[in-house]
């Protein structure tokens, strides 16, 4: 029987993350679902360790759970219109939503029928994961890492410009 | 994943599954730490009222056992039997989870911590960032409890709260980047192995923006607006008591041993001292507790910061040292 603890843990952590996704959606409160979006999130790092990335998990649980959802909550927190309203959104426009639920349907289906998940690779983790990724990073990848910092070197004057300005008014 | 040869064989012979033996050792492991930090909390929560009594010439605790040392005990025993107050306007369950997730978050944190030689829970090869961030979780901790508790006073805190942890976090990364660039490695064990000179030696910069930046992460004062009591009450954990409190209360003193367990381990040469290998984990913890005690000595002394002043202290001071740090350090590395 080969009933290993990763498979364990993999099953626990795959019902998490489709519970709590679609808590995320079915829910009226916009503050439960950034809480469930963190859990979600927190479950996907989960999966990385899960398969000895470890710098990619840790880099999740930065960016997404310490980042971007304490970014979100900071906003439902200060738009005091948010808090403590239940959202009820009526269906408006059916025929496109549709369309565009069944395309990403389609593709979803697709994409699943060409994986082939028995291809499980041979070959040991890396050792040291992180001098090869900055290697790779200061090397092949030079230019994308590049046009990234510009990118959010652009999007921080952005936001600093637009603060000054309301701070005006 | 955990088992060496001998447990394996141990685990065949006597038909216990695999899985089974992971997750027990994976609990033993837990439990230890948690035992640990029990004991590190009673001693740290005597230690700040003895030091704090020593800074304002008054006695402390003296009446619970001998020299009012077994005063948490009876603390634990009020938390415990002390009604569980549910604020009847608080969202019921994000009130509930905001001091798991605290503790959770505070607990992960020691994980990848070394006591010793391989005294170690899980020796990651990405252990620096990995105490980096999983303080974040704490922040979502901070908010949950502001906002399910459902009050002014709470929400303001934890805002504040929230704010200073975020801010702060930039410099505090940021002033490691000179330990990992001479280090070559983000594994605790390996920086303390490549440490034959002190690191807050070579990095006196970085270990200034750190230490500051710990403080500030740690809501302690300074740095204590989240919960100023001359302000609103107790910040974002107004409306907790009883055991929930507890709960926030081990979470901030575990934090507390994490970070100056940190600060030991990346500054001041870890566990490395004279005498045998056996009086590593000895070494260690005096240097932890020296860490705590100046942390101790910094909150009862000096007054609060504004708002407005710990904004520029984090983004405006800390921010461009530490730059100027990784410069410096990357300069003198080149020549």
């Amino acid at each position: 029987m080969d009933v290993s603890i990763s498979l364990v843990i993999f099953l626990a952590l795959a019902a998490m993350a489709i519970i709590s996704s679609l808590m995320v959606v079915v829910g009226r409160n916009l503050f439960n679902a950034a809480m469930f979006l963190g859990a979600y999130l927190l479950v996907i790092a989960g999966f990385y360790f899960l398969l000895s990335a470890e710098l990619v998990g840790i880099m999740q649980v930065f960016v997404y759970v310490g980042g971007v959802v304490v970014v979100l909550l900071f906003g439902i927190m200060l738009t005091s219109q948010m808090i403590n309203v239940r959202l009820v959104s009526a269906l408006q426009q059916r025929v496109l939503t549709l369309v565009v639920v069944a395309a990403l349907v389609g593709l979803l289906v697709s994409i699943f029928s060409k994986t082939s998940f028995y291809y499980i690779s041979s070959a040991e983790a890396p050792r040291d994961s992180i001098s090869l990724i900055g290697k790779l990073f200061m090397t092949d990848y030079v230019l994308p890492f590049e046009v990234i910092s510009v990118l959010l070197l652009a999007a921080l004057i952005g936001a600093v410009i637009i603060a000054r300005e309301e701070g005006r008014q | 994943m955990l088992s060496s040869a001998e447990l394996l064989n141990f685990a065949n012979s006597h038909g216990i599954p695999l899985w089974a033996m992971d997750a027990f050792i994976a609990a033993l492991i837990a439990l230890g730490l948690f035992a640990a930090m029990g004991l590190g909390f009673m001693v740290q929560v005597y230690m700040e009222r003895k030091v704090s009594a020593g800074l304002q010439l008054r006695y402390g605790p003296i009446y619970v056992g001998p020299k009012g040392s077994l005063q948490l005990v009876a603390d634990a025993l009020k938390f415990i039997t002390k009604e569980d107050v549910f604020p009847s306007s608080a969202e019921p369950w994000i009130f509930r989870l905001a001091p798991v997730v605290m503790f959770a978050a505070a607990f992960l944190g020691l994980l990848v911590l070394p006591f010793g030689p391989g005294l170690v829970a899980k020796d990651l090869n990405v252990g620096l960032i990995y105490v980096l961030a999983i303080p974040s979780i704490g922040v979502a901790g901070v908010i949950m409890a502001g906002f399910g508790s459902k009050n002014r006073y709470a929400i303001l805190g934890s805002l504040r709260a929230a704010a200073q942890m975020i801010s702060y976090e930039v410099p505090r990364s940021l002033s490691l980047i000179g330990i990992i660039m001479i280090a070559g490695t983000m594994r605790l064990s390996s920086i303390v192995d490549g440490q034959g000179i002190w690191y807050i030696f070579l990095q006196p910069l970085g270990f200034l923006v750190f230490f500051v930046a710990t403080m500030a992460e740690l809501n302690r004062t300074p740095f204590d607006l989240a919960e100023s009591e001359s302000e609103y009450v107790n910040g974002y954990h107004t409306e907790y008591s009883g055991m929930r409190f507890g709960f926030f209360f081990f979470a901030e003193y575990m934090s507390l041993f994490a970070a100056a367990l940190l600060t030991a381990v990346l500054f001041l040469g870890g566990w490395h001292g004279p005498g045998p290998v056996i009086l590593a984990p000895v070494w260690l913890l005096i240097k932890v507790f020296g860490v705590i005690y100046v942390l101790m000595w910094v909150r009862w002394t000096f007054p609060r910061f504004r708002i407005d002043q710990v904004m520029d202290l984090g983004w405006k001071v800390l921010l461009p040292m530490a730059l100027v740090n990784i410069l410096v350090t990357g300069i003198i590395m080149s020549v």
